[in-house]
Parts: structure tokens; C-alpha cells; sequence
């Protein structure tokens, strides 16, 4: 069986030459036979060169499709087993990070070094109150380099922030550590599996390793 | 078919060609053009390293003088990009080492450079003037000792942005006593210190030195000192900038200032004290170039200053210059070109200083002749942008960058679509645009039908169907470099506009809804074309080919197959020899 995809656009698009143009795939001269999925009722309506998009509509959140996805791969070939559903799980577990979205903003390295230099509260920021609020400060210690800083566990409300924080402390990337912590207990726990209240409550010093 | 001219007259006609595109029409003109142009072309700029194979390039053009090669893609900037994916520059090295002892510079950009690598260029080139290494990583400062101790001819030594590792501050002591050519020292990016008795005497026997850039460790108290040494300085970029405020320290520095008559650049500026900043007034009129990005001062002090820049071409700030401040520059720097305002803090969504949409605003209609804008700000809104299109369609280079992704119209709450569409319509000369912000399909399809000089474009959490991608591919005609993350677009507008990769440099998507099966299809339909998958999860070949890739690099190439790839990156549809694979 040989894929045609044939892609027209609706006539409002501009006066670009290549609107109305059909693609097809097939104009090489190899044809690889490629499984087509047997879901895809509209591939017959291209013929009728159809006023109206999309091709195909996504939700931004890939996981939200994952069921509509595997309703529409069923009779796909080369898989028919259950594990679509783990596979896309594993996009979105992956994709998650504690710091936030990876590499966004877009800022190099070395401009983030700059920022949290904060001005107006003064430069040393070990010292004194912000804001009037009790500071809780705790040591950290970054894997390879010897000397500790201390962070203010009050200035932040969640892990995301306080990762940040730290590892432009140390002038790292925090796509690139992961945070440690120690409890009351003196067990070295990893940083966010609890809630940031029971965090606060039972961390005695950080410790950020390289990932 | 008989050829008019001598050769040595066509030959003499070609020496006046600089540019690559120029030299690359000229030789497809004939084939006696072809060889003719051959054998004189001196510079060479390889924009992928792996489209070419450095051999094929040697042969072909063999009296080089001068090569600039550019590795991992722009996304590697912002940590998009495996360590270890590639980049590495010691097999280009090599074979230039042999095909070209007379080479005189090297240029590089994003690319892996080893001290092996340096110590082999400073003993390979025994003509070596130029070493210019913008956001590369890999070597240390011994591989810039041997740099310095051997090359003695060396003119320009220029780390931008790099990632060092700093054994010691050593390596600037190893320029011999008898070196006297230097005209351009970048050190910026080094965070060690250098001896400054090095330092002077290196600064004192260089009468041709234009460019000096320190790095942070050099204090405040002793760039006088320098300056006095070198008055012809150009280019300068200081150290941290702060100390005591002590009137002796500040009046030599405002002396050492005053005498350099030819200062068209400043940059550095660290940890600003900005009781010191006034220092540098006797020069604002003479520069064409500031670069305050790392100044941490607030908007009065910044504005003072950079409202004495009459002359003003660039400007390089931090948000902390606010609308004020832009409002001030759109007044007194009439000359303005380019302007880049950098958020101070770029992790926080709320803002915490007062730059919005009004700045550029104002810039856009205050300069006339601002071709160029990199802005960060944390909101926009449609009318913003058509005032800015209109005010300036002479605009060639647009990134915007809302912080928060996908934040619409902060005024109507609407997409933005229809703003950055006013943009390329106004706007017919953009070659570069970067969007962010609420986004749908919308706005590829006013790309694709006005933007057709965009030669890149780069794309973040925006669109909302293939069709917003194949508007883009199928729409600009000189698209050469496109770069998508986390948007909804899959195979097929990929698949659709196959052939126009061929007519690219490159294409990045991450996060997107590419799957392995499209991936392997088109690298196995096109030849020309390497089709990266890079996924770092486990047990990729038993994943089903409808799930997405993690990221796909495709570019064209002529070198064919890497021999050089991590474990996560499969070269998709063929095998290990570059053969195709159809299983």
C-alpha cells in the first residue's frame, strides 16, 4: 500500500502559487510501501480539494491525546500491543522537569549568571531581614566545589524557584543538577517527592549534585 | 566555446568578489569559470559541519586562507542539545592541518575544540594570524598557552561566550617578549585571573592592538593603567566594573577615558558601581557600540549615560533600562541600528521593573534607522506590534520574546497572530524572525504568504496543526533555517514539503509530534538529507514508529553518513555505511 498524501489549501490563503498546489509524496521514484492507518477517513475527501483545514488537529498537550492516539493506531500494522499508552506516558514524564521548561527563556548560560543579582536590598543578602519576614537559611553545598553557600528557604514557595536559585548560585544550568536534601532524620533524600510544606519542615542542608 | 577573456583578467574581475553566494553564482557560471574560481577563492564559510566533508572541500578549493565552520545548532544554546551530540572540530583540524599549511584563520562557532586541537593548530599554521571561538567548549586554558606560545604571528585571539576549563590564569604569560602583533584580545568569558604585570607588558609592545576585552577579574582600580597604555583602543570591555568610591581612582579612569580619541566600543561592565559609571562621559559621543548587559544598575544611572551616546549604532542592555530609558534613547540616539534589551530576570513570571511593550514602542518610532531587535519583555499586544511594523518596515532582524509562553494580547486577550502578521507584511526585508506569545496557525499563513526573505525563522510553543508548519515550508522562499520546539506539528506538512529541505540549511524540532515512522521515511526518500532523531530514552528501536521523536535535526549535506554519534542519536533510514536502509 503507498501513502498519498495530498495536501490542498483553502482558497483564502494568499496569491502564493504553491496554494493550490497537491503534494503527493509518491512523485519520487521509489515507491516504500509505508502502513496507512485504516482510521483516516478524510484521506478520501483530498480528491474533492476541501475548502477547510486542518489535516489534523493536536492539543497542545500531547498526553491529553494519548487515548485518541491509540484508538487511531489500533489496526497499525506493525503494533498491535497495549504499549502505546506507556510510551506516551513517557514523553510526558521525561519532559518534565523541576526547573521548569528546559531552555526557556531563551538566555545563554552566561546571562543567567547575572540574574538574582538582585539591587536595592544590598549585595551581601547573608545578613539582615528582606522584608521584615524571618529568614530560614540552610547550607548548600554544590558536588566539586568546596566552598558552601547559604540560601533563604523563605524566599521561595515552591522546588522550582529554590532549584533555580541554587544553581545560578553556583553558576550551573539547572537542566544540568539535581537537588539533595538531608532531613531531621539525616537521611539524604531527593528534593520534590514531598510537598513543599513538609519540606520546609524537615530539611536540614542541601546539597545539589550534577546530573 | 571560447572564452573572451585571459584568464588573468577574469581572475583579477574575481578578486573583488568577497562574498560566498557572489563566489558560489560565479562558478556555475561555465566550467572554465568553475576551475577559475576555484583556484582563487581564499575564504570558506561552512555553515553545518557535517554538510561537507572537510576533504571534499580541500580538494576542491585549495589555496584557503581563511575557514569558519559552525557545529551544533542555535537550540544548543539553551541546553536543547545533548552533551556529547557533536560538533567536534579535530577531524576538520586534521585534514586542514595537511591540505592547508598557509591557512591564516580559523573561525568557529558552537563547536567541540579540545587542547589536543589547539596545540595542533598553534604547530600546523606557520602563518596563523585569526582565532576567533564564539560559544565553543572543550578545551582548557593550556590548549590557549600553546595558542599563544607558538602562533607568532597571531593578530586576533577572540573567545566569545566560550565555555573554558580554567586550570590557572597562566596562559597569558606564555606570549613570548618578542611578540609584538597583537591587534584584538578578547578574554571575556574567562572567569580566572591573569597576571596584570603579564597583562600590561602584553598591552604595552602591541601599538597595533584595536580590540581588548578583559575579563571580570580585572579591578576597576587598574584599567587606567591599560587604557594609558593603549590610547589607539578601539574596542574595549572592562572588568568588573565597582570599587570604593575614591576621586583619585575615578579621576584617572575619566583621564584614561579622555585620552582614547578612537573608542568606538565599550562592553564588560560587571557588578556596576554606578558612581564610576560617569567616567566614561568624555567618550559617549564617540561610541557606536555599548554593551551594558551585565550592568546590574538601575534605569537613572543607565539612562544618564547612554543619552550622552549621540552617535549610538548598538545598544546591548538589561531590562533594568525600563520604558523610560528607551523612551530617552528614542530621543537622543537618532543613529540607533540594533538594540537588545536582556531580562535580569528571566526565571521570574511577574515583573519586576518597568519594561513593557512601550519601550520598543518608542525605539520604533524614535530611530529610524533600527534594523535590528532581540527584546525580552513579559507583555505585548497586537496594536504594539503594528505600530512597530509600520513605524519601522525597515526592520530586518525581529526576535521577541514574551517570557511567559503563550501569553496572548495582554489587552484583548487574542493571539497574537494578526501583530506579527502587520510584521511581515511591513516589514519586506526581515531575513530573521523569532516569535513567542499566543500563537495559532494564523500566523504561519501570514508568514508563509508575506515572508519571503525570511531566511530564519524560530518557533516556541505556537500553532496548533500541521498546517501551521507546512504554511511556513511551503510558503518562504528563502528559508534556510528553521527551528520548532514544543508545537504541535507532525509528519505531515513534514512529509508534504520534503523537497524543500533540500533547499534549507537546516531544521530543528523538539518536542513536536514527529514520529519515528515519518523520520524514517524521509531518510530514507531523501539522500540528501541526514534525518537526526535524537531521543536519549531507553529502548528506542522497540518504541512503535507512531510515537513522537524527542528531537529531530534534519539538515542537507553532501558528506553523507557520521561517524561521530552518541548513542542517542540515530541517523534514520540508513545503515552504518550510509547505504539506505529499507527494513
Amino acid at each position: 500500500m503507498e501513502l498519498y498524501l495530498g495536501l490542498a489549501l483553502s482558497s483564502s490563503s494568499s496569491s502564493a502559487s504553491s496554494c493550490s498546489s497537491q503534494f503527493d509524496l509518491n512523485c519520487h521514484e521509489s515507491t516504500i510501501p509505508v502502513h496507512r492507518s485504516k482510521k483516516r477517513k478524510h484521506d478520501d475527501d483530498y480528491d474533492h480539494v476541501p475548502q477547510t483545514l486542518p489535516l489534523l488537529v493536536w492539543n497542545n498537550n500531547f498526553c491529553c491525546n494519548k487515548n485518541q492516539l491509540n484508538e487511531e493506531h489500533q489496526d497499525h500494522d506493525n503494533d498491535g500491543d497495549d504499549d502505546d499508552e506507556v510510551e506516551s506516558n513517557s514523553i510526558s514524564v521525561r519532559h518534565r522537569n523541576i526547573g521548569g521548561v528546559i531552555g526557556w527563556p531563551p538566555v545563554k548560560l552566561c546571562r543567567r549568571k547575572v540574574c538574582h543579582r538582585k539591587i536595592g536590598n544590598g549585595g551581601g543578602g547573608d545578613d539582615g531581614d528582606g522584608g521584615g519576614s524571618k529568614s530560614m537559611y540552610v547550607k548548600v553545598h554544590m558536588e566539586g566545589i568546596g566552598i558552601a553557600r547559604k540560601v533563604d528557604l523563605n524566599m521561595h514557595q515552591s522546588y522550582q524557584t529554590l532549584v533555580l536559585t541554587l544553581a545560578n548560585m553556583f553558576g550551573k544550568c539547572y537542566g544540568d543538577v539535581k537537588l539533595t536534601y538531608q532531613d531531621k532524620e539525616g537521611d539524604w533524600l531527593l528534593a520534590g517527592d514531598v510537598p513543599w510544606g513538609s519540606f520546609i519542615k524537615t530539611i536540614q542542608r542541601l546539597k545539589l549534585l550534577k546530573k | 566555446m571560447a572564452c573572451s577573456f585571459p584568464e588573468e583578467v577574469l581572475e583579477h574581475v574575481f578578486s573583488f568578489l568577497t562574498s560566498q553566494k557572489d563566489r558560489n553564482a560565479v562558478s556555475v557560471v561555465c566550467k572554465s569559470w568553475y576551475e577559475m574560481e576555484r583556484w582563487c577563492r581564499k575564504r570558506i564559510f561552512v555553515g553545518n559541519c557535517y554538510s561537507v566533508n572537510p576533504r571534499i572541500m580541500i580538494r576542491r578549493f585549495p589555496e584557503v586562507k581563511s575557514v569558519e565552520l559552525k557545529g551544533k545548532p542555535h537550540f544548543a544554546d539553551f541546553n536543547l542539545v545533548p552533551e556529547g551530540w557533536g560538533g567536534f572540530v579535530y577531524p576538520w583540524i586534521v585534514e586542514i592541518a595537511r591540505g592547508y599549511p598557509w591557512l591564516e584563520e580559523i573561525r568557529l562557532k558552537r563547536m567541540v575544540v579540545t587542547d589536543e586541537c589547539l596545540e595542533m593548530i598553534s604547530k600546523s599554521f606557520k602563518n596563523f594570524k585569526v582565532l576567533v571561538l564564539s560559544s565553543c567548549e572543550g578545551f582548557s586554558t593550556d590548549g590557549l598557552a600553546a595558542i599563544v606560545a607558538n602562533c607568532r604571528n597571531l593578530r586576533v585571539l577572540d573567545l566569545r561566550e566560550c565555555e573554558v576549563e580554567e586550570l590557572s590564569g597562566h596562559w597569558l604569560s606564555h606570549f613570548p617578549d618578542s611578540f609584538t602583533s597583537l591587534e584584538s584580545l578578547n578574554m571575556a568569558c574567562l572567569l580566572s585571573e591573569v597576571s596584570f604585570s603579564a597583562l600590561e607588558r602584553l598591552v604595552a609592545r602591541s601599538p597595533n592592538l584595536k580590540t581588548l576585552r578583559l575579563n571580570r577579574t580585572v579591578p576597576l582600580e587598574k584599567l587606567s593603567t591599560l587604557l594609558q597604555r593603549a590610547p589607539q583602543l578601539v574596542d574595549f570591555g572592562t572588568g568588573a566594573y565597582s570599587a570604593e568610591i575614591r576621586p583619585d581612582v575615578y579621576s584617572s579612569l575619566a583621564d584614561a577615558f579622555s585620552g582614547c580619541k578612537n573608542l568606538k566600543s565599550l562592553s564588560g561592565f560587571w557588578d556596576v558601581t554606578p558612581a564610576y559609571l560617569p567616567a566614561i562621559c568624555s567618550v559617549c559621543s564617540l561610541l557606536t557600540s555599548l554593551n551594558l548587559s551585565y550592568a546590574t544598575t538601575q534605569s537613572p544611572d543607565l539612562t544618564k549615560i547612554v543619552g550622552q551616546c549621540y552617535n549610538l549604532q548598538r545598544l546591548v542592555v538589561l531590562d533594568y533600562i525600563e520604558d523610560t530609558g528607551l523612551n530617552t534613547i528614542s530621543i537622543s540616539c537618532k543613529d540607533l541600528r540594533e538594540l537588545v534589551v536582556f531580562p535580569s530576570d528571566p526565571f521570574v513570571a511577574d515583573a519586576d521593573v518597568l519594561l513593557t511593550e512601550q519601550g520598543l514602542v518608542s525605539v520604533s518610532q524614535g530611530c529610524p534607522k533600527l534594523q535590528s531587535v532581540l527584546y525580552f519583555c513579559r507583555q505585548m499586544s497586537n496594536s504594539a506590534l503594528i505600530s512597530i511594523s509600520k513605524n519601522r518596515p525597515n526592520l530586518t532582524c525581529f526576535r521577541l520574546c514574551i517570557i511567559e509562553p503563550r501569553a496572548p494580547d495582554y489587552v484583548t486577550l487574542e493571539p497574537l497572530d494578526v501583530g506579527f502578521g502587520s510584521v511581515v507584511e511591513n516589514c519586506k526585508q526581515l531575513t530573521r524572525l523569532s516569535m513567542s506569545g499566543l500563537l495559532t496557525d494564523r500566523v504561519f499563513e501570514y508568514i508563509g504568504t508575506h515572508a519571503k526573505n525570511l531566511d530564519m525563522l524560530s518557533i516556541a510553543f505556537a500553532g496548533d496543526s500541521d498546517l501551521g508548519l507546512h504554511h511556513v515550508l511551503s510558503g518562504c522562499d528563502s528559508l534556510r533555517k528553521l527551528e520548532i520546539r514544543d508545537c504541535p506539528f507532525g509528519d505531515k506538512a513534514l512529509l508534504a514539503n520534503a523537497s524543500k529541505l533540500e533547499r534549507m540549511r537546516s531544521l530543528w524540532m523538539s518536542s513536536c509530534f514527529v514520529s519515528f515512522g515519518a523520520c524514517k521515511l524521509l531518510g530514507q526518500k531523501m539522500p540528501g538529507l541526514n534525518v537526526e532523531v535524537i531521543d536519549e530514552r531507553e529502548n528506542i528501536s522497540s518504541i512503535p514508529e507512531c510515537t513522537p521523536v524527542e528531537k529531530v535535526y534534519i539538515y542537507r549535506t553532501v558528506s553523507g553518513q557520521r561517524f561521530d554519534i552518541p548513542d542517542y542519536v540515530r541517523i534514520m533510514g540508513k545503515d552504518k555505511d550510509g547505504v539506505y536502509d529499507l527494513s
